[in-house]
């Protein structure tokens, strides 16, 4: 043909060609081409070649098909050949083939758990159609002395004017008012966490879909809230609730403030950091300061990198050249925020992609598992099938035909185990739900997925054994010399179970140290007493204010054994950080940093608290009384800075300021001064360190204060008799005195506990499939021990006959294991220790790693071993051995 | 062997194989269908219209000539056999029959009533 002529689409033609019989082909190609140049001709060339492939398509009719070709004649029947083939070896070959589904379907269902997990914790913002141009602003203070910290809120009055400064910003959303609020709905009282105050734009910024209301004005007006619909469902027991009424409680004058329902939004899917219960408007612009999450839009195509680049002078302009050391501000990603920062005060806490990592590789390794088991136990079948493969040959198989034979069976194996672990997952589904806290929907995505992984499950057990098998040569196959591939001792096969080993070893060794790390976290003395102690956290102002009376009413309840009262409970960091006045140390910066913790007088009592030196605080402190709030004229960082203060150190702090004896310390004048200056006044005592928040993070000097307006959180201790009748009467007892407030306590130990819940779940997750893991390759192992002692019965029996006893009959099947075992935990040890080193380098406080984890796990591994090879021999052994000898 | 009775479009092409007997062939008979009648029959209309009546024994097929425009493959050329003449001769014969059983001032009649 003519290069210049235009040619019909080449694939439409090759398309015609593959499914057109010879027959037709010639006369029906020459047509289309035939009617294509006259298309080109009249209507031109992308008109014709679309005409033309509209053509080829009509032209699919059934008698134009190769009807005739051999492929078309043999593959149904094959098909259903292999098909019957394969059910009679399953049916022959019961265990065989229980180890082999079973296996695999516990490594699919092992897999497909950790691959909802991971896909869960990766998908986190995804569904916010702006994600890839919203930034939170965090910010990092820090000075020479070592303080450092990097913050995910900010309390900068200057990120308002933000949008003026940097015109690349399109829209800036606020969100505030993180502590949990009081709301009232008709006679009802709740306590709601994630109540946020927030800019109007918020819907124009973040995808959250509103139910009913407008996106655009919904949060314009002052008072006006949007619901989530289930708080909606909690609130009124009904989601149509536009215009409705609730009250919602002013922290600042503890007023009741009505708010206006303009809009209900959809439930806040559980991959994101924002988990919205409800949102209000701003009531006034003071209310948009103060500490608050603080995000950016800014327009698409922004160069990023060059705005973070203008900040440093911005911030030099706000707050002048060093006010606390240095302040950074830095944009981070909004998709970041989950497994990519470690930010302090986070509204949840962060992932980690370290342990997406770690998981996704965990996901892999027991789906491989289960795979080399297959893989070892087909090819170790292969042996007994050498003559119906040789047979197969001599008819005429080819090749081809049976590795599409064996692949038929590793299609329907997996098929087998994909339908089993499908019922596995609908069953243990719910345990995995509480322990990830991640749902497991049953959708049509797990069944795409599910699909996807029974073929390639099938492609690559099937794989590698189609290829050997069939690469048998026919005649040694029929005089059953094809032992040379089925040999146990094989280099491939050898590296396969080692291969496993390693990975169970390792898997094993890692939960043993989670596990004893675990242990150490939650029994480690926290340096104060949390026993039987339930804390009260979170009570508005009102209650706060009547501290004194609470307290009098409490002690009265039998079965309370004391009261006492802080401003930061206990396993929740102190977020209050200062300079000090302290021999040299004035200037703010040039000093230690100490955070501050607020305490009644009978703190330290309270709470078992050992005075390395000098006295507890003096009641006399307790005669300054509560200010007057309401007094004309009254200044409160006045108030604060001209009360009587006494302070007591704990042993961190008292070396930060330069000393290590503390009666030395005792009777020093000191003052802290963080955003409100305290008087000076003596350090009347050292206390040992103790822990405020987990073990997590080193001891942090604490100066400890007493100072009635700042305590509001409450410690309650309890006689160990009658818990729930002293339990209720203290309800009661806050129902007479704040009947408009839920009462929110909690025990002390348990808030603690559940500052190590990620660490738990990593443990029983490990755990888990460190089992799993053992369990797979020892199902691999005891089939392949059978097999070896099938092929070896005859020899077994005359070992019986000659008198061996059942030990060296374990030695003799079982020491190529055990020496295998013993390579893979040579292998596994450094491999453990290196990824648990890095986990633990997460703690401050931590076990050390010794030999003992490496070398328990390895005696585990022998044992299940010897068990599973010693319960195989004796079985055999225990045949009479004239059944075997006799049958040549 | 299917029912051996004439379609409406098989008879039209069945037509122009006998009207033009050395050129008939898919692609010409698609050609003169719309010449002649205005109507657009897609290739494969034509092509399967001929593979059936082949099937009925009405035509019979051999290989003709090529042509460069054809991409150097050669054309199915047609003819009709003596049972697809039979076939066209009886269609003919029943319409006939019954146009016969119509008299004129009917038709007339038919067009005035509107």
């Amino acid at each position: 043909m003519n290069q210049n002529k235009p040619t019909p689409p080449k694939w439409a033609d090759r398309f015609l060609e593959w499914y057109c019989g010879d027959e037709y082909l010639e006369d029906l190609q020459g047509d289309l081409y035939e009617h294509f140049q006259q298309r080109c001709t009249k209507s031109g060339v992308r008109v014709a070649r679309l005409v033309f492939i509209i053509d080829v398509i009509r032209n699919m009719k059934p008698h134009l098909f190769k009807s005739n070709s051999t492929r078309q004649k043999t593959f149904a029947p094959m098909f259903k050949h292999n098909l019957k083939a394969v059910a009679r070896n399953i049916q022959r070959n019961k265990a065989y083939a229980t180890i082999n589904i079973f296996g695999l379907a516990l490594g699919m269902t092992g897999t497909l758990f950790i691959g909802r997990f991971v896909y869960h914790e990766l998908s986190f913002e995804d569904f916010h159609v702006n994600a890839s141009n919203i930034y939170r602003t965090t910010i990092a203070y820090g000075n020479d002395n070592g303080f450092d910290v990097h913050w995910a809120r900010m309390d900068e009055e200057w990120v308002n004017r933000l949008t003026e400064d940097l015109p690349e910003i399109k829209e800036q959303v606020r969100f505030q008012n993180y502590y949990p609020r009081i709301i009232n709905v008709g006679e009802d009282s709740f306590k709601e966490e994630h109540a946020f105050s927030v800019d109007s734009n918020v819907f124009q910024v973040f995808s959250f879909p509103l139910i009913s209301g407008n996106p655009v004005t919904a949060l314009n007006q002052p008072f006006s809230v949007v619901l989530t619909e289930s708080v909606a469902l909690k609130f009124f027991g009904e989601s149509e609730v536009m215009g409705r009424q609730i009250e919602i409680l002013n922290e600042a004058d503890s007023s009741m403030e009505s708010y206006t329902v303009t809009g209900v939004m959809q439930d806040v899917p559980s991959n994101t950091h924002l988990p919205i219960n409800l949102l209000t408007s701003f009531r006034n612009p003071e209310e948009r300061t103060g500490w608050a999450y603080n995000y950016l839009m800014f327009h698409k195509g922004t160069d990023i990198d060059a705005v973070q680049a203008k900040i440093p002078s911005l911030i030099e302009t706000y707050l002048g050249e060093d006010r606390f050391g240095y302040t950074e501000v830095h944009l981070q990603p909004l998709a970041d925020i989950h497994l990519r920062s470690h930010l302090a005060r986070e509204i949840i806490p962060n992932g980690d992609i370290f342990y997406v990592w770690i998981f996704s590789a965990l996901g892999v390794f027991i789906i491989l598992m289960a795979i080399i088991n297959f893989t070892n136990l087909a090819i170790s079948k292969a042996l007994e099938r050498t003559k119906e493969i040789g047979m197969r040959k001599v008819l005429g198989a080819s090749r081809g035909a049976l590795f599409r034979y064996f692949m038929a069976e590793s299609f329907v194996y997996s098929g087998l185990a994909s339908a089993i672990a499908f019922g596995l997952l609908l069953s243990i589904k719910s345990a995995f739900q509480s322990i990830s806290s991640v749902a497991f929907p049953i959708d049509q995505g797990l069944f795409i997925v599910l699909l996807a992984l029974t073929v390639l499950v099938a492609i690559i057990t099937g794989i590698y054994p189609a290829l050997v098998i069939s690469g048998f040569k026919p005649v040694g196959a029929l005089r059953g010399k094809a032992s040379v591939i089925g040999n146990p001792r094989s280099v491939s096969r050898q590296l396969l179970i080692g291969v496993q080993f390693v990975i169970s070893l390792t898997m094993l060794s890692c939960a043993l140290i989670t596990w004893e790390q675990f242990d150490f976290l939650t029994s480690k003395k926290l340096g104060f007493n949390t026993e039987q102690v339930i804390a009260i956290t979170n009570s508005p102002q009102d209650v706060q204010d009547k501290y004194e009376t609470l307290r009098q009413e409490f002690q009265k309840v039998p079965g309370v054994k004391a009261i006492t009262a802080l401003m930061e409970v206990p396993s929740r960091e102190i977020r209050d950080t200062g300079g000090v006045d302290f021999e040299g140390f004035t200037e703010q910066g040039n000093g230690p940093v100490l955070d501050i913790q607020v305490a009644d007088t009978n703190y330290l009592e309270f709470s078992d608290m050992e005075l390395l030196a000098g006295r507890n605080f003096s009641e006399s402190l307790r005669d300054q009384g509560r200010p007057n709030f309401d007094e004309p004229g009254f200044d409160f960082r006045e108030y604060v800075s001209n009360r009587r203060r006494e302070y007591i150190l704990n042993e961190t702090a008292m070396r930060q300021l330069g000393y290590d004896n503390p009666e030395e310390i005792i009777g020093k004048e000191f003052a802290w001064l963080g955003y409100y200056q305290l008087k000076k006044g003596p350090i009347v005592g050292v206390v040992k360190d103790f822990h405020q928040e987990t073990l997590h993070n080193e001891v942090d000097p604490v100066a400890l204060i007493y100072e009635p307006v700042w305590l509001r959180t409450f410690l309650i201790k309890l006689e160990t008799t009658e818990l729930s009748t002293t339990l209720s009467a203290i309800e009661g007892v806050w129902q007479k005195m704040f009947p408009n407030y839920p009462l929110e306590s909690a025990f002390l130990d348990d808030m603690f506990n559940q500052l190590y819940k990620a660490e738990q779940r990593q443990q029983q997750i490990l755990t888990i499939f460190s089992g799993l893991a053992m369990f797979i390759a020892m199902l691999g192992i005891f089939g392949l021990i059978s097999f070896m002692i099938q092929k070896r019965m005859k020899e077994l029996a005359i070992r019986k006959i000659l008198g061996a006893t059942s030990q060296s009959l374990l030695y003799l099947f079982g020491h190529g294991f055990f020496i295998q075992a013993a390579v893979a935990i040579a292998i596994a040890s450094p491999v453990s220790y290196y990824f648990m080193k890095q986990w633990l380098d997460n703690f401050a406080y931590r076990i050390t790693v010794g030999a003992w984890e490496f070398v328990f796990a390895f005696a585990v591994m022998v044992f299940v071993l010897g068990a599973v090879i010693l319960f195989k021999v004796s079985r055999s052994a225990r045949v009479n051995p004239v059944d075997v000898l006799r049958w040549e | 062997m299917k029912g051996t009775n004439l379609g409406e479009f098989e008879e039209l092409v069945l037509l122009i194989v006998v009207a033009i007997p050395d050129d008939a062939y898919s692609v010409s008979i698609a050609d003169t269908i719309k010449d002649k009648t205005g109507r657009k029959p897609a290739h494969s209309v034509v092509h399967t219209a001929l593979y059936r009546m082949e099937e009925k024994g009405f035509v019979k097929s051999e290989m003709g000539e090529a042509t460069a425009e054809r991409g150097g493959r050669r054309k199915r050329m047609y003819k009709i056999t003596a049972a697809g003449m039979k076939a066209l001769e009886v269609s003919k014969a029943h319409r006939d029959t019954f146009w016969d059983m119509i008299p004129a001032t009917r038709i007339a009649d038919v067009y005035e009533s509107k």
